[in-house]
């Protein structure tokens, strides 16, 4: 048999002509842990007792979101499903809480449609009303939700799970294969995104038991009404200004960084992002080959039908008509697969990519802290000056008012100085666990992108061998 | 047992015994039509009717063959019988229908009691069946040669249109070069389709295929400022992991590229050449047309009438060999294709067993080596 261009020395399938059964392979070491093709990223953690001294416990995670846009149906795909791999230890909580959001529905028509997502969850937390339950939330009842946790904990150096996106369609470079409907990805997109968010929340320690997250997932009914009204409140206000003005003073100042952590901290998050980036960047651009070419793989069998129908020669035409019915399953297949990696590693990428401006937001915050607290030294100080100076020049009264000033400043001092030791260490300890929560998400999605690819290629090679005897039969009587 | 009969070839070179000697093409014989073979097919009888003439330009050329049905025989005789200008003439009966029906009958009915009777019995009853089969059949292609016979030899009948049209004019082969000009065209257009297709479908793997050298750099990158271990490494075999998957994909695109694109493409360029060839021959009927009516005027003016006879000639010889040679090329043009086509398809699916069999076994083995990290 010819052989392509191919180094055979370190060509180790050469020899290969043994087929691997997916049923003999244990994918199953960790438990029942049964998964979707990467259809979410964050799968809810296990329900093991926190014990933080001892070595991480194999996480048997309970059914992940069953929405996965693209499953492939494989004639042998394994019965057991693919392993989950260890939730770290200082993930994983006490009290369990699974949140789902499901079933797009369009509501109304016209001006004023919308579409409502069935919000699910399932809890042992004790201060829940109760174990489980469902509501129906819109797009813009998220958008509120994530302003309030933004408004009440940003400010103490909390890493916020990133905003849902308003505009989706915008936000990436990816082409969408022919047959599919625009809609339907983007409104599979803005589903995972927003399942992605709540589940970020819930899998945060502090987030998952804030109120207004709770009433968000148990309260029946429709939610006060967030975004017009809040931007002229004085909370609304103040937020939009201190938004502009940390972009800015973020540019212009410069803290006297003490702690090597934090030095290290910051040059690492630039670094991260940039490779994120670039690894976010080539993941699209695979996705897009890779679809182009199973689009490509459709069309050559719509071709390879129609010379199968004019060809006089049976075999020959019956072996056309094979063909076409094998590149077609072989275009379908890689579709299906471009669609799992885009759901699941590329707007995966994505989101850390959003992420990384909250611990971003958070340092900064961090920074803040620094500056009203030197501020505060330094104001300290001046005062002081000024009241040596009033009492070296005689004028009793004034100098009297500093000491009261000068009271209340080293007061504000201390104030700052415990603050910005609290900011540090909840960044420190958010930043901290952020990094082994983007390990994990990393992990999880590239496992089930390959075991993905696993059962894809499985139904590849079914489908080429079942052709091959038709293409020997060409020759047949 | 009918299957044998029904396709019969009817040797008749024993009657040909009175005729091996050559034609004279004096007078009387300047038209002469015999039936050199005949076929039994299912439903009909298929007769070779070959014609030799000098009454060259009325006739294209001085020997030629036609395949006949009784039907068409019918057809003819019923139109000499209707033209009026005939009516004082006594116009050859039509042949009867070639009828073999009572031997089929008997032959049925022979095959139906073979269990009741002796071999021997059978075997001569089989023999004895052939026998008036065969005899059926050269009696009916006798009746029908002497038709044809009178026809030529009758001074009026002769000169019939009709009758001109019946000797000649073959649909048959042109017939197959009308289909195969048809189908070459129509193939031809859904071959570069696919062609084009498939280029563009491997183009579009390979594409995917180097991506992955990108996604394992960016893999690679990431590791170095990884401050956690665990990541570091899994994200290294991941890197890996691509490096070596993007080799397997790349040689599957390669693969299907070479085995199905390049086999297509040849395909192409020898339809091509198949089209050509039937250009080259049309050409030839032309040259000979215009050949032939070059004759017609030379032998009216009384001028130049050798050279026109010698080009005439000339261009028929070449028509005929460029159209039997063309008839036999084409149809060794499909079975040398059948026979590529099998070659290369099966070889594209083996290959892509064996690289779907490789990226199966590299993706497990990653997956194990992921999951254990």
């Amino acid at each position: 048999m010819e052989k392509s261009s191919d180094n055979s020395e370190d060509d180790i399938f050469a020899e290969t002509n043994e087929t691997v059964d997916v049923e003999d392979v244990d994918l199953n070491s960790s438990g029942a842990g049964v998964s979707t093709p990467a259809a979410t990223a964050a799968p809810a953690p296990a329900a093991e007792k926190l014990e933080p001294s001892a070595p991480p416990a194999a996480a048997s995670a309970p059914p992940a979101a069953a929405s996965a846009p693209a499953a492939p149906p494989a004639s042998n795909s394994s019965s057991g499903g693919p392993s989950k791999l260890e939730l770290p230890a200082s993930l994983a909580f006490e009290y369990l809480l699974t949140v789902r959001v499901t079933n797009p529905e369009k509501i109304g028509d016209g001006m004023g449609a919308y579409v409502a997502y069935k919000v699910s969850f399932s809890t042992t937390i004790p201060a829940f009303g109760r174990p489980e339950g469902s509501v129906r939330r819109r797009f813009s009842d998220f958008l509120g939700l994530y302003e309030k946790l933004h408004e009440k904990y940003l400010r103490d150096g909390f890493v916020i799970p990133p905003k849902p996106e308003k505009s989706v369609v915008g936000a990436t470079k990816i082409k969408m294969s022919k047959d599919s409907v625009d809609e339907d990805h983007f409104v599979e997109r803005r589903r995972a995104q927003l399942e992605r968010f709540l589940v970020r929340c819930s899998d945060h320690p502090v987030l998952r038991m804030d109120p207004d997250f709770r009433e968000f997932l148990e309260h029946d009914g429709d939610l006060p009404k967030s975004s017009g009204t809040r931007a002229l409140s004085g909370a609304g206000v103040m937020r939009v200004f201190s938004s502009i003005g940390s972009s800015v003073q973020r540019m212009t100042y410069k803290m006297d960084e003490t702690d090597q952590w934090f030095e290290d901290k910051n040059q690492e998050v630039h670094q991260l992002e940039e490779h994120l980036r670039r690894l976010h960047s080539s993941i699209e651009a695979l996705v897009n080959h890779r679809r182009e070419y199973g689009c490509m793989a459709e069309q050559f069998a719509g071709s390879a039908n129609m010379i199968s129908s004019v060809e006089e020669n049976t075999n020959l035409s019956f072996a056309f008509t094979k063909l076409a019915e094998t590149e077609e399953r072989v275009g379908r297949l890689q579709i299906e697969q471009a669609d799992s990696d885009y759901y699941g590693l590329a707007e995966l990428l994505h989101d850390h990519l959003a992420m990384l401006e909250s611990v971003r937001a958070s340092l900064y915050e961090r920074v803040r802290a620094y500056k009203t607290w030197k501020d505060a030294e330094m104001a300290l100080t001046k005062k002081r000056e000024e009241k040596v100076r009033n009492e070296l020049g005689g004028k009793a009264d004034k100098a009297a008012a500093c000491e009261a000033a000068t009271r209340e400043l080293e007061g504000q001092v201390e104030r700052g100085q415990e603050a910005f030791d609290k900011i540090s260490a909840t960044v420190r300890s958010e930043l901290e666990r952020y990094d082994l929560r983007r390990g994990y998400e990393l992990k999880t999605a590239i496992v089930a992108s390959l075991e993905h690819q696993l059962r894809q290629q499985q139904c590849v090679l079914e489908a080429w061998e079942a052709y091959l005897p038709e293409a020997k039969r060409i020759l047949a009587a | 047992m009918l299957d044998e009969l029904e396709q019969h070839h009817v040797d008749l070179s024993d009657s040909r015994q009175g005729r091996t000697e050559s034609v004279d093409l004096g007078n009387g014989n300047d038209l002469r039509v015999e039936i050199s073979d005949a076929l039994s097919e299912k439903e009909r009888v298929k007769f070779t009717i070959r014609t030799v003439t000098s009454l060259v330009p009325r006739f294209a050329r001085p020997e030629f063959s036609v395949i006949r049905t009784h039907e068409e025989f019918a057809w003819l005789a019923d139109r000499l019988a209707e033209n009026v200008e005939y009516a004082g003439c006594v116009i050859p009966p039509v042949p009867p229908t070639p009828d073999f029906s009572s031997s089929r009958e008997k032959l049925a009915r022979l095959g139906e009691g073979e269990s009741s009777m002796s071999k021997e019995e059978y075997d001569k009853m089989k023999s004895e069946l052939e026998a008036e089969y065969l005899a059926t059949f050269k009696k009916t292609v006798a009746m029908h040669e002497v038709f044809l016979r009178r026809i030529a030899e009758h001074p009026k009948l002769r000169e019939d249109d009709i009758f001109k049209v019946f000797l000649e004019f073959d649909k048959d082969k042109d017939e197959f070069f009308e289909a195969q000009k048809r189908f070459i065209t129509v193939f031809y257009g859904h071959l570069r389709s696919a062609l084009s297709e498939a280029d563009r479908m491997n183009r579009h793997y390979k594409a995917t295929a180097d991506t992955y050298i990108r996604v394992s750099a960016c893999a690679s990158a990431c590791t170095k400022f990884e401050r956690d271990d665990g990541l570091a490494e899994f994200l290294s075999s991941f890197a890996e992991f691509c490096e070596r998957y993007r080799k397997l994909e790349g040689r599957t695109a390669s693969d299907s590229d070479l085995k199905l694109a390049d086999t297509l493409h040849y395909y192409v360029s020898d339809c091509n050449s198949a089209k050509d060839l039937l250009y080259r021959r049309a050409r030839a009927l032309a040259d000979f047309e215009s050949a032939n009516k070059e004759l017609e005027k030379a032998r009216a003016k009384g001028k130049a009438v050798q050279k026109a006879e010698a080009d005439q000639e000339a261009a028929f010889n070449t028509f005929n060999t460029i159209s039997e040679a063309a008839r036999a090329e084409l149809i060794s043009f499909k079975q040398r294709w059948v026979a590529y086509l099998h070659k290369n398809l099966t070889e594209l699916a083996e290959l892509q067993i064996k690289h779907s069999r490789g990226q199966v076994q590299l993706l497990t083995q990653t997956l194990e080596r992921l999951r254990q990290g």
